[in-house]
């Protein structure tokens, strides 16, 4: 069976598994994982099936599958290529078992573990700015925050399914060489330089006037290392150090009864 | 705007961010920041919005929703804990008092909300399942439809938590707080501690330690100048 004569060709087809391809976690679940939203994404490959066939493609792409939902797009384009040459029941489960954990890992690191954290804590120093500034506006902190996680995250789905599309599952390679290995450096390294930045400019701009609230802050910074290496969330230590403030707040004079 | 019309608005944002926290899109829409800003922007209180946004997003800058990990439901929060802000300043409550009411009602609705997550992806277990046995059967619709209900539950479950959350709370808050004066409450104070502690651990090499340092230095010169 081929999915190579699909109705949708060329563009129209990668614009199709592109735009599908935010639905891969929608049924997230803890069994088959990422495994109905794969199915969904890859429906349009099967646009010119017979029912049988069309059926057969549907229970070949319902086993277990997961990956970093920014990376399954380099899945989505190396499953379409081996269906158009027609060896999807060969090659799919290799395909997605091989390309699974290396792009997994791979974006959880750079998309997660620092585009993510580093486009909020940008747009937190840009919204710092607009709050504590003369003339104010709300525009440039959503743009930074968007734009910083949103410029990769589009580039790479888009190329994840030209490349894999392209090269198959040798696509990854580009994900998971030294290239990409020193992005996620660069990035982490950006991480770590705004959230120094952020600290003085957030501690400064408010103003920690007193002694006592400056004494709270270097509290609440240790806290929340500690808790992070004891896997304490952070809701947690937000919980314990707003409670902190707020009786610093009421009992140092800032509040009373009317 | 009425209370009421405020809190079906809220109502539907929360469960249109929720939907791109993790099961479509993941734009960031959910991000506190964002999602804060936008329910500022309904309430006709953009500011405050984005004040609330702000100090989540670093309270939450590193909580990833990894797999199969308990995650804060972040963005219905910051929809919650503006909208508690918004109302209860409209009510005549201090500012201080509606600001940190609004931040901690938040911090609870994300800890609800993850738990509810972890529910809705039990449930997908069972959706999963049966759209594979519609397939079998030869009903192909299954996999299409299996993706909707995923949505719809999602998109309701953050609706109602976070109507009910906001219908509950804020005639009690309000009451609560009925003529006690809290001036403000320093809220990006307190979140960019919890941000910093928990980058540090994040920044686990020496070139990151380095870059801290410098990203801190960098920050003072930055305060000096302006």
């Amino acid at each position: 069976m081929t999915v190579g004569r699909s109705k949708l060709n060329g563009f129209a087809l990668h614009v199709s598994l592109f735009a599908r391809s935010f639905f891969v976690q929608s049924v997230w679940n803890p069994r088959g994982m990422q495994n109905v939203g794969l199915c969904f994404a890859l429906l349009p490959l099967a646009r010119s099936l017979s029912e049988p066939e069309k059926r057969k493609f549907m229970m070949r792409h319902l086993g277990f599958f997961n990956t970093n939902p920014t990376m399954a797009s380099y899945v989505i384009g190396a499953v379409a290529r081996a269906e158009a040459q027609g060896r999807g029941a060969l090659e799919s489960d290799d395909i997605k078992l091989t390309m699974g954990g290396p792009l997994g890992m791979a974006g959880d690191s750079l998309m997660w573990g620092a585009v993510r954290p580093l486009a909020g804590l940008v747009a937190a120093l840009v919204a710092i700015y607009a709050l504590y500034g003369t003339s104010w506006s709300i525009w440039p902190a959503l743009l930074a925050l968007l734009l910083v996680y949103n410029v990769p995250h589009l580039y790479l789905r888009g190329r994840g399914i030209l490349v894999g599309s392209r090269l198959g599952a040798a696509g990854a390679r580009e994900v998971t060489g030294p290239g990409f290995k020193r992005a996620v450096i660069i990035a982490r390294g950006l991480l770590a330089f705004t959230a120094g930045l952020v600290l003085v400019v957030a501690v400064a701009r408010p103003g920690a006037t007193t002694p006592i609230s400056l004494a709270l802050v270097v509290l609440l910074l240790a806290l929340a290392s500690l808790a992070a290496r004891l896997r304490i969330s952070a809701t947690v230590v937000g919980l314990v150090g707003g409670l902190a403030w707020l009786a610093l707040e009421v009992f140092g004079g800032n509040g009373g009864v009317d | 705007m009425t209370e009421p019309v405020a809190i079906i608005l809220l109502s539907i944002l929360a469960g249109a961010v929720a939907l791109d926290t993790t099961a479509a899109f993941q734009m960031m829409f959910s991000q506190p920041l964002v999602a804060g800003t936008c329910a500022g922007l309904i309430l006709g209180h953009p500011e405050t919005g984005l004040l609330i946004g702000t100090a989540l997003q670093l309270v939450w800058v590193a909580a990833l929703p990894v797999g199969g990990a308990l995650f804060p439901d972040t963005g219905p929060a910051a929809v919650v804990g503006v909208g508690i802000a918004v109302l209860l300043i409209s009510r005549g409550t201090a500012g201080g008092w509606a600001v940190s009411s609004g931040l901690f009602v938040a911090l609870g609705v994300a800890a609800a909300g993850s738990i509810v997550t972890m529910r809705l992806r039990r449930q997908n277990v069972r959706l999963a399942e049966k759209a594979l046995s519609s397939v079998e059967k030869g009903d192909l619709g299954g996999v299409r439809r299996a993706i909707l209900q995923a949505l719809g539950f999602r998109f309701m479950s953050a609706a109602v938590l976070s109507a009910v959350v906001l219908v509950v709370t804020v005639p009690l808050l309000a009451r609560a707080f009925h003529g006690v004066v809290l001036s403000e409450f320093p809220a990006l104070l307190w979140a960019a501690p919890i941000a910093a502690g928990t980058i540090l651990l994040i920044a686990r090499g020496r070139f990151e330690r380095v870059l801290l340092g410098v990203g801190v230095l960098v920050g003072v010169l930055m305060v000096a100048v302006t």
